[in-house]
């Protein structure tokens, strides 16, 4: 029977229940929800002028708590109820929720919840083979001190891996430390080893890439999705703009999903591409559009920059990549493999469906394209360079950019909180020691491959924050028992610092590592980590307030609204604390209140999401940029934000012809204001492409992952989520029945994915493996087709304990080292039956409206 | 709202479909507990968490969606068990496996009446999560009569 047998009832919040504002702890879209907490014992009425939700019941359409809105916490001895509810006056989500966003109060920091026994709650150090529990004195000193004798030569042995979404507070200090205070290069956001940017065609071509404006979805004409799937991961998105617009969608996708067969009937295109040949599709497009005079001529001419010498002053990347609009043209229409025909020999779309797609980007019947070019990890996490390079191309040929209905963006996975606290682009040249080397560059540093160096010994304390990078990186099973072999050496034996310091300088010193763990709860590197520091959930409502921004760059005030484990402390609070012990004069705030308005008043100029105003805007009032944030309240503020007539006013798409809204700046990121053409060359990955590619007659198969709707990232919360894990209590492989009946599995059997040669361009090649159950679809059953094509397996990419990336390549681009979770390879084995042969529901997730 | 009781103590026990008389495929609407609480019977190809009847295969269950509260009862497709995709945001529930959802961003299973035999008719005896819009199955509604009353 259903789920949740004893909440069967929802408390009605009172009149006066406090009321709160804040967006969803999880994806991009950043919904907004509003909180309302209340003593237990007390309850509002059923008519609206009775309660808070100013709702008569029974509620109706969008204004329903559900059972998984609703849970009680304990503070100071006292039970209170709260209930999220999406906020119905909220310009982004008006009332809509997804899954994720709507089970959130599932995760809160109560006895009630199945993660409270998981949490972290206080210090720990590894003392004898065990994390015992320390007082934080102890273990931050431990911390600053091992820091200190890992960058006693020089700051490179000092490595942080820590996320970029979280809030502006805490990556501000989190940088400071890294960038600042300890000068260390070493620096890889949560998903890759570098401080790389994620989009490097996107953004060294000069557009930025999260340059729209969520309506823009609604206002187009032609939507591309590349590699991406907003029904899937962008629920609110997909309904409240994409579907709620009259687009037709282009969905370039290896596997059939539901924005697929959207799309198809709805008088859009599915080009079911072949597994990681977007760089040749892209170019067969381009080629077909200048073949057929489609592109804008006019635009190109007035905002591509077309003077060499000049692409060349602006960087290196520029330099190797940058190409003039002749050159760019000269080689879609010199490299036959661009011709539809010959392109379609190796993407497997039709040369019919290459020329009808460009027709419709390039829209040559109307005065001014409206075309939306969206991406996600598809491209992303594949070859970086090449495929979102080729998007930032299509935008700038046929001039789909800054006005309704255009213009070029992710997808995203999560909100963004990514501020920089000290000079990282200089610490990063003036201590790297990786280079790149290409046709037109000689030797010029790079962010350095981080994973690489702690695997080489470079790094001796790994500072990870917020993350898995045991099981999220690139080759992890190989990478496991690198680190296991380096935190293996010498133990402290007591919870004395002295102690603790000569077993880690002992250690250090034989070639070992510490590793140094802040999180929320434990995952696979906390099974490594020597020391353990237990942090707030501040998305969650934790402890203080903080600030980020959604996938429209909408900036919001995330108020707190409860304590948290007490004994945790907020990441900002950590990193100040080892910034003083390590001679820091400057990292002595009082509170995240302290911190926001510190940033914003000193630091409000971060790339290309000024916040100077929320600072100019306080000084006129009187007030703090903090308070203005929250009299912002749900809607908050486009960044870059500006004052006008004394108020704030933000930036609903960037790269506008006049360049008015943006503070500073012209069009685009570039010295000149105008946008860069860029290289795209299927030989630059050719050779590694053909590596990759299964062995078929091996029984190998393609072995790509990605999201599925209901569960989030590594899934730290919904792993610990009934209602959540329910729908897939392990780990599934999606595989065509062709493929499964060759192997003799069968829907629900466990079965094992083994690579007996996962790529390393750095070092020896290695085994990997994980498991799954298996996800096959009676074709009956698949009524708008097989999700995945045979040859090509998907699972998703974050499973605790049965994670891909223990067999994903370890090729990362040498200009931009991002690497190609994407493209894995492996061959499939029946392990036997699984317990969720009766369990699990097997049918297609793919059945989009007629 | 002035037709609207506090809260009834039990769940009724109305009679629902004659057994000899559902075929697979067949759907009937109902309404339960309350009235204008909309419901669906429905007798799948296969057996059911909480079926009753040959095979364990009928099966009942709230019309709204427990997204938005759509009415999801015109897209059931019982030879495949599923309910959906629903109008509104095209969540799919599977009805075989309690109305887990397939896919799509609803935050509870669909509400499951249940059911048991007697003489060869089906009757509806209570329910297994919130119905869509209420704080309680049993609160601001008038009870469906029972059989007798």
């Amino acid at each position: 029977m259903a789920d949740n047998p004893n909440t069967n009832e929802v408390p009605i919040p009172p009149a006066d229940a406090e009321r709160s504002s804040r967006s969803c702890r999880y994806c991009i879209v950043g919904c907004s929800y509003e909180v309302f907490k209340w003593p237990v014992g007390e309850e509002g009425g059923p008519d609206a002028a009775d309660n808070a939700l100013d709702v008569d019941y029974p509620a109706g359409y969008g204004d329903w708590p559900s059972p998984n809105m609703h849970q009680i916490i304990e503070e100071n001895g006292q039970e209170y109820h709260v209930i999220f509810r999406p906020n119905p006056d909220a310009e982004v989500n008006n009332g809509s929720h997804s899954v994720r966003g709507g089970t959130q109060a599932q995760s809160l920091y109560s006895k009630h919840n199945e993660d409270y026994d998981d949490r972290l709650k206080q210090p720990q150090i590894r003392i004898g083979g065990s994390l015992t529990p320390v007082d934080w004195d102890t273990a931050l000193e431990v911390v600053a001190r091992v820091t200190e004798y890992a960058t006693r030569d020089e700051p490179n042995g000092y490595g942080m891996k820590m996320y970029a979404y979280q809030f502006v507070e805490n990556t501000f200090a989190g940088s400071k430390l890294i960038f600042d205070v300890i000068g260390s290069p070493n620096f890889g956001f949560h998903n890759r080893p570098a401080y790389t940017p994620e989009s490097p065609g996107v953004e060294h071509s000069g557009l930025y890439d999260w340059s729209t404006s969520y309506e823009d979805a609604a206002k187009a004409e032609t939507m591309v999705i590349a590699g991406g799937d907003p029904y899937e991961n962008q629920d609110v998105y997909f309904h409240e703009y994409v579907d709620a617009g009259s687009a037709d969608i282009i969905q370039i996708n290896p596997r059939r999903t539901f924005t697929a067969n959207y799309a198809e009937n709805n008088d859009g295109l599915f080009l079911q591409i072949n597994e990681a040949t977007d760089p040749v599709l892209l170019n067969a497009i381009a080629r077909h559009i200048v073949d057929q005079g489609w592109h804008d001529q006019a635009f190109v001419d007035e905002w591509v920059m077309d003077d060499r010498d000049a692409i060349d002053e602006e960087g290196w990347y520029q330099e190797e990549f940058g190409m003039t609009p002749d050159e760019y043209i000269d080689l879609l229409q010199s490299d036959d493999r661009y011709a539809p025909e010959n392109a379609a020999e190796i993407t497997g779309i039709d040369a019919t469906d290459i020329r009808d797609a460009a027709e419709r980007i390039a829209q040559p019947d109307s005065d001014q394209t409206q075309t939306l070019f969206t991406y996600e990890k598809g491209l992303i996490w594949g070859w970086s360079h090449e495929n979102t390079a080729a998007m930032a191309n299509l935008a700038l040929l046929t001039g789909s950019v800054g006005h309704e209905g255009t213009g070029i963006t992710r997808l995203g996975g999560h909100q963004e909180g990514w501020w920089e606290g000290g000079p990282g682009g200089e610490v990063i040249a003036e201590h790297s020691t990786q280079s790149f080397t290409g046709e037109h560059v000689e030797d010029v540093p790079i962010p350095p491959n981080t994973i690489e160096r702690v695997r080489n010994g470079e790094i001796d304390h790994w500072h990870v924050i917020g993350n898995d990078p045991l099981r999220h990186e690139h080759d992890t099973q190989s990478l496991r028992n690198r680190v296991r072999e380096r935190t293996s050496g010498s133990q402290p034996q007591t919870a004395d610092v002295g102690d603790i310091m000569a077993a880690f300088r002992e250690r250090i010193d034989d070639g070992g590592m510490v590793v140094t763990h802040q999180e929320i709860y434990p995952n696979s590197t906390t099974e490594y980590a020597d020391i353990v520091l237990p942090a707030k959930a501040v998305e969650a409502g934790e402890d203080s307030n903080h600030h980020r921004w959604n996938g429209e760059r909408r900036f919001r005030h995330y108020a707190s609204f409860m304590q948290g484990p007490p004994n945790a402390r907020p990441d900002w609070e950590i990193f100040a604390d080892i910034g003083r012990r390590l001679g820091a004069n400057d990292m002595d705030w009082e509170s995240s209140d302290d911190l926001f308005d510190h940033l914003a008043a000193e630091h409000g100029d971060s790339y290309p999401y000024h916040i100077e105003a929320l600072d100019e805007k306080a000084q006129q009032d009187g007030t703090t940029p903090t308070e203005v944030m929250r009299d912002l309240d749900a809607d908050g503020v486009r960044l870059p934000a500006r004052l006008e007539d004394g108020e704030i006013e933000g930036t609903p798409r960037l790269h506008t012809p006049d360049g008015e809204e943006m503070p500073g700046d012209g069009r685009f990121f570039t010295d000149s204001g105008k946008a860069i053409f860029m290289r795209v060359d299927w030989d630059r990955v050719a050779d590694v492409y053909e590596q990759l590619t299964p062995d078929c007659e091996a029984g190998e198969l393609w072995v790509t992952n990605g999201r599925l709707n209901r569960l989030w990232q590594n899934m730290y919360t919904h792993q610990r989520l009934e209602y959540i894990s329910k729908r897939y209590e392990q780990n599934v492989l999606q595989l065509h029945p062709n493929d499964a009946a060759e192997r003799d599995i069968e829907a629900g059997d466990l079965v094992e994915v083994i690579n007996d040669d996962v790529y390393n361009q750095y070092s020896e090649n290695e085994q990997g493996s994980f498991t799954a159950v298996a996800y096959v679809v009676d074709d009956e059953d698949a009524v708008q087709g097989q999700t995945v094509p045979e040859g090509l397996a998907f699972t998703y990419w974050l499973y605790p304990g049965q994670v891909a990336n223990d067999i994903v390549p370890g090729y990362l681009d040498p200009a931009n080292p991002n690497p190609g979770y994407k493209y894995a390879t492996g061959r499939v084995r029946r392990l036997g039956e699984s317990d969720q042969k009766d369990r699990m529901s097997f049918h297609p997730e793919n059945v989009a409206p007629e | 709202p002035s037709e609207r009781v506090g809260r009834i103590e039990r769940y009724p026990r109305i009679r629902v479909a004659s057994v000899d008389e559902l075929s697979v495929g067949d759907t009937v609407e109902f309404e339960y507990p309350l009235d204008g609480s909309g419901t669906f019977l429905t007798r799948l190809s296969e057996a059911a968490n909480g079926g009753v009847g040959p095979g364990d295969g009928i099966v009942a269950f709230s019309n709204l969606c427990t997204h938005m509260g759509c009415a999801v009862s015109g897209n059931v497709e019982s030879d495949r068990g599923v309910a959906g995709p629903c109008p509104c945001h095209y969540t799919t529930f599977d009805l075989a496996k309690g109305g887990l959802v397939i896919m799509g961003p609803a935050t509870t299973d669909l509400p499951q009446v249940r059911l048991d035999v007697e003489d060869g008719d089906v009757f509806a005896t209570g329910m297994a999560g919130l119905v869509h819009g209420r704080r309680n199955n049993l609160a601001d509604g008038e009870p469906v009569e029972e059989e007798g009353e």
